[in-house]
């Protein structure tokens, strides 16, 4: 039986406040730590974290979960607006103070690394983490790992959706031949009226019916309007899978991070929501760089019939009962 | 009054601890005052499962503006939620009313004199009843629901909502089919937390109705931007309505942490006139 205690690590990125799951009986030297789940507190949405570091430490593993600087119990700065966190995630302001936390724990507790794990903005971090302390990360535990940058903001700080002319564009193979050089100047053009005709369209038309991001919702099942969406979903979504491309809102710095962990061997836990935004992602970004994603120290689970946090279908026990299973990866 | 804001220094200690309560560890953070004698004690009574996790940064900073405004303020968990222990599944209405009378307990043993709760959603019907019976000093409800069948039932509204999106093809359900399913024994995966039919039934005990103790002090605030008119006409001084950002905060909102301003800055005021007057009645000794 594990039993919980209370840390509250004073580091020089600033103060980290965690609870620890201590197995009665310590079987491994590689202990598990959670980071923050986007900006929710450390025990994740629906208590995800709490319940897998329960029966981890019940399996002998010690196991960590903590809120970073700003979230949580942690204080620290924050910005006012959602929207303005996902930077600082994907930026990957979080890294220095998660290395700094690998390394007390690990020189605190005697361990000879840690398998850092998180969801989404958490996974983001992970990865980031693994990258800059390779000697102490022994694993990555990703959940709905988000390898792409959501709607960048312009230099004067106004978020600039992709539109749709940019995302049709995208679509473009990268050999052209002459239909697709014809299309792509017919994109670039600018028609008579164009501004007075777009003007009107947009008086009518709701702003997100041109929005990238709004669309992947929708085709991904993610958008509260889906349902209605009276297109072959799966066949537009395949359309958007078969391109071999990087897209333009790809996190390079991160992606190449995720890249070099693979090349390296290492191991990764990646569990995804089966056909969701993320997964598409993930596949589409992992199959742009290459990434060698069949090693035996990794596996990938698509877990159908839930969302992006877990929190349908039984997902919790579910996720659960997966890292355990795959806790030999990093063994 | 002063404000706190995120990045600001920590107005005064804060002790994460575990409070032990029949056979669980309850998760309490105890904020200290920025003052020497403390004005009260105010206990923060949260919202239930995701509401929690989605509001908890704004609740986080209540706390610090409360304590740099002179207030001990204690942060707890209930049972199977958050980081206090338990299964959430043994939990019901009952059990977390219980872990609010071990906070209250504990903090009658701090040095403050009077212990007020501020309740939001599920602690404001939780606290009701403490206030009533004359354990507590002073009730602030923020949105308090009818009765917590009425959460409950709100709550299953957008359990129904995801379940639209997550599984388009899935046959159409009402919330009514829910409740069927409570009623015939099953539990019902809400938000990522299993619902029993125990927890359903014991809702059934749980309602805010106006306050009838005679002494005490109370407020009710609706963070819905209700009119004026929409508010009961009698004791009409212990009532407020405000506006907060939509979502609100405890649901996914685009705001981080929300603008709380004009519910806090009432409820502060209301807070400090209630201190003034103890004071005086308990001859200075808070």
């Amino acid at each position: 039986m594990s039993s919980r205690e209370l840390d509250v690590l004073d580091l020089p990125s600033g103060r980290c406040v965690g609870t620890i799951h201590r197995p009665a009986t310590r079987r491994s030297d590689v202990g598990l730590l959670w980071v923050n789940f986007g900006y929710v507190p450390r025990d994740g949405h629906g208590g995800l974290a709490s319940q897998a570091s329960d029966a981890l430490a019940d399996d002998g593993v010690l196991c960590f979960r903590f809120d970073l600087p700003g979230l949580g119990d942690a204080p620290g700065p924050l910005p006012k607006v959602t929207h303005d966190f996902f930077p600082v995630v994907t930026g990957g302001s979080f890294t220095a103070v998660t290395v700094e936390l690998v390394n007390r724990l690990c020189e605190r507790e005697g361990l000879s690394g840690l398998v850092v794990a998180g969801l989404c903005g958490g996974a983001v971090n992970a990865i980031f983490t693994g990258d800059a302390q390779k000697a102490r990360v022994k694993g990555l535990l990703l959940l709905e790992p988000e390898l792409y940058v959501t709607e960048p903001k312009a230099a004067d700080g106004t978020v600039k959706p992709m539109r749709l002319r940019a995302w049709l564009r995208e679509q473009l193979p990268s050999q052209k031949n002459v239909a697709t050089s014809l299309l792509d100047r017919a994109l670039s053009t600018r028609l008579p009226m164009e501004e007075s005709v777009k003007a009107a369209v947009l008086r009518v038309v709701p702003k997100q019916a041109t929005n990238y991001w709004g669309w992947m919702r929708l085709l991904t099942a993610e958008g509260k309007y889906a349902r209605f969406v009276p297109i072959p979903r799966k066949a537009l979504l395949d359309f958007v899978m078969s391109r071999s491309g990087l897209p333009d809102v790809t996190n390079l710095p991160l992606a190449a991070a995720w890249k070099s962990w693979l090349e390296e061997g290492r191991p990764a836990l990646v569990i995804t929501a089966k056909g969701k935004l993320r997964e598409l992602f993930f596949d589409r970004i992992n199959a742009g760089i290459q990434a060698p994603s069949t090693g035996p120290r990794y596996q990938h689970v698509r877990l159908a019939g839930t969302n992006h946090i877990f929190t349908t279908g039984g997902a919790i026990a579910t996720v659960t009962k997966h890292i355990e299973g795959n806790w030999k990866l990093f063994g | 009054m002063k404000v706190w804001a995120p990045g600001d220094a920590l107005p005064g200690d804060e002790t994460p601890s575990y409070l032990a309560h029949q056979g669980a560890q309850l998760y309490l953070v105890h904020h200290r005052a920025a003052a020497k004698r403390p004005r009260a004690t105010v206990i923060l009574a949260g919202p239930m499962t995701l509401e929690r996790a989605h509001g908890y940064l704004t609740w986080v900073r209540l706390a610090r503006n409360l304590a740099v405004n002179g207030y001990d303020v204690l942060r707890f968990d209930y049972r199977g939620v958050g980081e206090s222990t338990g299964a959430f599944r043994e939990q019901s209405f009952d059990t977390w009313l219980a872990d609010l009378g071990r906070v209250i307990s504990h903090a009658k043993t701090l040095g403050p004199k009077r212990v007020v709760c501020l309740g939001l959603r599920l602690g404001a019907l939780l606290a009701r009843p403490y206030f009533e019976d004359g354990t507590l000093d002073g009730l602030i409800a923020w949105e308090p629901p009818q009765t917590a069948r009425a959460m409950m039932m709100d709550m299953l509204r957008r359990k129904l909502a995801a379940d639209y999106m997550e599984f388009p093809d899935a046959p159409r359900k009402v919330r009514d089919d829910y409740v069927k399913d409570f009623e015939r024994g099953a539990e019902v995966e809400v938000e990522g937390y299993p619902w029993t039919p125990k927890l359903w039934r014991s809702a059934d005990a749980f309602a805010f109705a106006e306050p009838e103790r005679i002494g005490g002090e109370w407020l009710s605030v609706f963070l819905d931007g209700r009119a004026e008119d929409k508010l009961p006409a009698a004791k009409r001084n212990h009532y407020g309505a405000f506006k907060v950002p939509k979502p609100p905060f405890w649901l996914q909102s685009t705001h981080l942490i929300a603008d709380l301003r004009e519910p806090f800055t009432f409820t502060f005021e209301r807070l400090h006139q209630w201190t003034n007057a103890w004071s005086v009645t308990d001859g200075g000794d808070q």
